[in-house]
């Protein structure tokens, strides 16, 4: 018997319940001698601790046993509540049993899309290991369909779609976007995803099939009770067939069917389910313990599925955002897809793994952005944002022999463009993909990068400006956006880990002072730099912004400063502390860096000496920054879309601005409590993520 | 004379090591696989070891010789440890009839 799928057929034969083995097949096997007694004398013999074992068999070895009888590790112990139910794929259900198989199945699918295996959750149904069997389930004939039929043909319907949806997110998933195990487990344990029995059409036509039968049915059915089920499970048929329809669509290359999925998920977002948490449980149609019977030993993981209603609003969120995500492929402006990323990144609920690789694989693939723009107009288009350099500097095309050194400088540009910026700028962009810790981990490694892009942007901004022969001094239009995205890269590090808690109470003022450090560079280089050009209303509204950011840290800065002074604030007493050690840890990625000079520990111990200052005089100068800081964020919040380019996230960007606000009033309140001097105090995050609020304990 | 005996069945189990071994436990399953250690509290490590589990339907001849677990579940499960207290039954394969 020669098997020419030896692959195939064992995956099969693994989804179907129990490996059978073949009897012609059966090896001759020697007799077997009962030593039992035996092994009860021979061990009275040994000494306690002494192993009778193997040569080649360490200590090491014997620790990666697993026990058995130990529920935690011994997958197959019969428990008593894990009764194997034995059920019948081709049983009839009745509506509310259908639907609660259909909401069970959902509930699964979000635990999977949380990280947890597809064999603990997923494939925890039943169906899932009958899939031959239920293609082959005839279909039934729409005048005479009973109600058992209907429910036949729309679980099967149901199932087969779901099916096809896990594979496209599995797809997907496994597209290397994001981390293995951290955000999601894309090992499938031997299990298939049937890719070559299901086909899309096939599943169309079910589904369409499906629908028409619960027309019927409700037409037919008397029985109000069974007309609400009927409803609800026309409803969840149908966002079944958009959510595939969403799925395939985004799954097509280069973008080029993005209208039709954002039509889809759109159809989804208008059709609330009703009736949820209202189905009948169908014993044994689920097994939590089905993965003992896979290929794997890996002990199971402890899974807990959301409910009914938690599933459908992360399912919701889900669907929003890939929804969002599809609104901005068309954006307005590199600027405003650069603010979109980043409030998505950071957006509460932290986004989920799907939305992230796909916002990741639509964002960046083959050369080009969204399918449409390639990288070198991207990045054009980025710094014109920035530095409005004059537009004859792009024009790579054109060889002009009058002007050899033009020409060579836009030769330059454009390898400059294609070869050097082209990387680090996308992964800016796919770094904001991943999740939050992630995110400041992967920034931390590319800061490298742009440092030596700094370099080369710098060489070339001269070639321009020997090519012009303009006797100015230079204005380095692609160095400031260098500078510019790597001081944006270093204010990112720093707050975000305020965000992940990553500091230390007592090293907040370190940080403040570090990032006032690199908003005040910021604004000397665009008053050094920049033409004050009245008509730049993004560049007014990007100073004014760093302006108050500035302000912000600073006031901090002096008021946990005035308050470690005072002994109002005390931090926890560290035992084996060197705050030089810490210092030069905490801030070790701007260390080595040329610009802007990385300020030592001496700077910052003169920083904070406060021995000629007052109390009351660090809390004044506080208050009139954070002032300062909320005069201008209001300006700012009144600014149209258009100028602060928020037009693709609109609402996040005034809520942020709106919490800035708030973190500077309370601060600026609660120093009139401070004065006296037996008030104690303590710090919380409690509007803004990085902006700390003192508040009074008592 | 004890000495010497004592010794004598600690060397015979050591002459068990790498031997195929059946050992059946208090809940019922039997397990096969290569006996490759053994402690003073009898904790059995099998390596490559299979689970054979009865099925529902249950088997009227048990042939020692012939395994008749057609209609039971068995699995892999690699390298495991069965604590002494779990043992009913313990076999090694009979190499002395050959």
């Amino acid at each position: 018997m020669f098997n020419d799928r030896p692959i195939q057929d064992i995956e099969s034969g693994i989804s179907h319940l129990g490996l059978q083995q073949d009897s012609s097949a059966q090896p001759w096997i020697p007799p077997w001698k009962d030593i039992t007694q035996f092994l009860d004398e021979a061990t009275q013999d040994m000494d306690e601790g002494q192993l009778i074992h193997l040569q080649s068999f360490t200590l090491f070895d014997a620790m990666t046993a697993i026990e058995v009888m130990d529920p935690r590790m011994d997958t197959g112990m019969i428990l008593p509540e894990n009764e194997r139910i034995e059920f019948d794929i081709h049983q009839s259900l009745d509506p509310k049993q259908a639907l609660w198989i259909m909401d069970r199945l959902l509930n699964c699918e979000m635990a999977w899309l949380s990280g947890h295996s597809l064999a603990q959750t997923v494939y925890t149904s039943i169906y899932f290991h009958h899939i031959p069997e239920l293609l082959d389930q005839p279909p039934p004939t729409p005048p005479t369909a009973t109600l058992a039929q209907t429910m036949q043909a729309v679980v099967k319907a149901y199932i087969l779609t779901t099916v096809r949806c896990c594979r496209y997110i599995w797809t997907e998933m496994s597209s290397g976007n994001v981390y293995e195990e951290e955000d999601f487990t894309t090992n499938l344990f031997g299990l298939s995803l049937y890719e070559d029995i299901i086909m899309d059409m096939d599943v169309f036509n079910d589904l369409r099939c499906a629908l028409r039968l619960l027309t019927d049915a409700m037409e037919k059915e008397a029985n109000a009770e069974w007309a609400e089920t009927l409803t609800a499970l026309q409803e969840r048929l149908t966002v079944r067939e958009a959510f595939l329809k969403a799925l395939m669509y985004l799954s097509q290359p280069r973008c080029s069917h993005i209208k039709q999925a954002e039509t889809a998920l759109k159809q989804i977002l208008k059709l609330p389910l009703s009736g949820l948490g209202s189905g009948l449980p169908v014993p044994g149609a689920f097994d939590p313990n089905i993965n003992r019977k896979l290929t794997t030993q890996a002990p199971p993981r402890p899974v807990t599925l959301p409910s009914d209603m938690d599933a459908y609003t992360e399912f919701i969120q889900l669907i929003q955002r890939l929804d969002n995500i599809c609104n901005v492929t068309t954006y307005p402006s590199v600027a405003s897809l650069m603010n979109y990323f980043a409030h998505f990144a950071g957006s509460k609920p932290y986004p989920d793994a799907l939305s992230r690789s796909k916002l990741n694989s639509l964002f960046f693939a083959d050369g080009h952005v969204f399918g449409r723009t390639p990288v070198h107009r991207f990045l054009i288009d980025s710094i014109m944002d920035i530095s409005n350099p004059p537009p004859q500097w792009f024009q790579a095309d054109q060889v002009d022999n009058e002007a050899p050194l033009m020409t060579m400088a836009n030769a330059n540009l454009r390898q400059f463009l294609d070869q050097q910026a082209a990387l680090p700028f996308m992964d800016f962009f796919k770094v904001q993909c991943h999740n939050r810790a992630r995110q400041r981990r992967l920034l931390c490694k590319v800061l490298n990068d742009w440092e030596m892009l700094q370099n080369e942007a710098h060489d070339i901004d001269l070639q321009f400006h020997d090519a012009e022969a303009l006797n100015e001094t230079p204005l380095y239009h692609l160095s400031q956006w260098v500078y510019m995205m790597k001081l944006t890269i270093m204010e990112r590090i720093l707050l975000l880990g305020f965000e992940l808690e990553l500091y230390g109470q007592h090293e907040f003022t370190t940080i403040y002072w570090y990032h006032w450090y690199v908003q005040s560079v910021l604004s000397n280089y665009h008053q050094h730099m920049h033409q004050q050009d009245d008509k730049d209303e993004y560049g007014q509204y990007n100073r004014a912004l760093n302006g108050a950011k500035r302000d912000m840290s600073l006031g901090l800065f002096k008021l946990i400063l005035a308050m470690e002074k005072s002994q109002q604030l005390k931090h926890q007493t560290l035992r084996f502390h060197n705050a030089k050690t810490q210092f030069m840890h905490r801030l070790k990625p701007f260390v080595h860096m040329t610009s802007p000079p990385f300020q030592p520990f001496e700077q910052f111990l003169q920083d904070t000496n406060t021995d000629h200052l007052t109390t009351d005089i660090l809390l004044d100068s506080a208050v009139l920054d954070f002032a300062n800081a909320r005069d201008v964020l209001k300006q700012l919040l009144k600014a149209p879309d258009t100028t602060s380019r928020s037009e693709l996230c609109y609402e996040a960007n005034r809520k942020e601005l709106l919490s800035m606000i708030r973190v500077c009033v309370a601060n600026e309140t609660v120093v009139l409590q401070l004065r006296k001097k037996e008030i104690q105090c303590k710090m919380e995050f409690k509007y803004h993520p990085w902006w700390a609020t003192i508040l009074t304990s008592n | 004379m004890g000495i010497t005996e004592d010794a004598n069945r600690v060397n015979t189990l050591r002459s068990y090591l790498n031997f195929k071994s059946r050992i059946e436990i208090t809940d019922g399953r039997i397990f096969h696989g290569t006996f490759v250690c053994v402690d003073k509290q009898k904790n059995i490590i099998l390596a490559q070891a299979e689970e054979y589990r009865q099925g529902k339907e249950m088997d009227d001849a048990f042939y020692p010789v012939m395994t008749s677990f057609s209609t039971d579940e068995k699995r892999l499960v690699g390298l495991i440890m069965i604590p002494g207290k779990h043992l009913v039954k313990v076999e090694v394969e009979d190499l002395d009839i050959i």
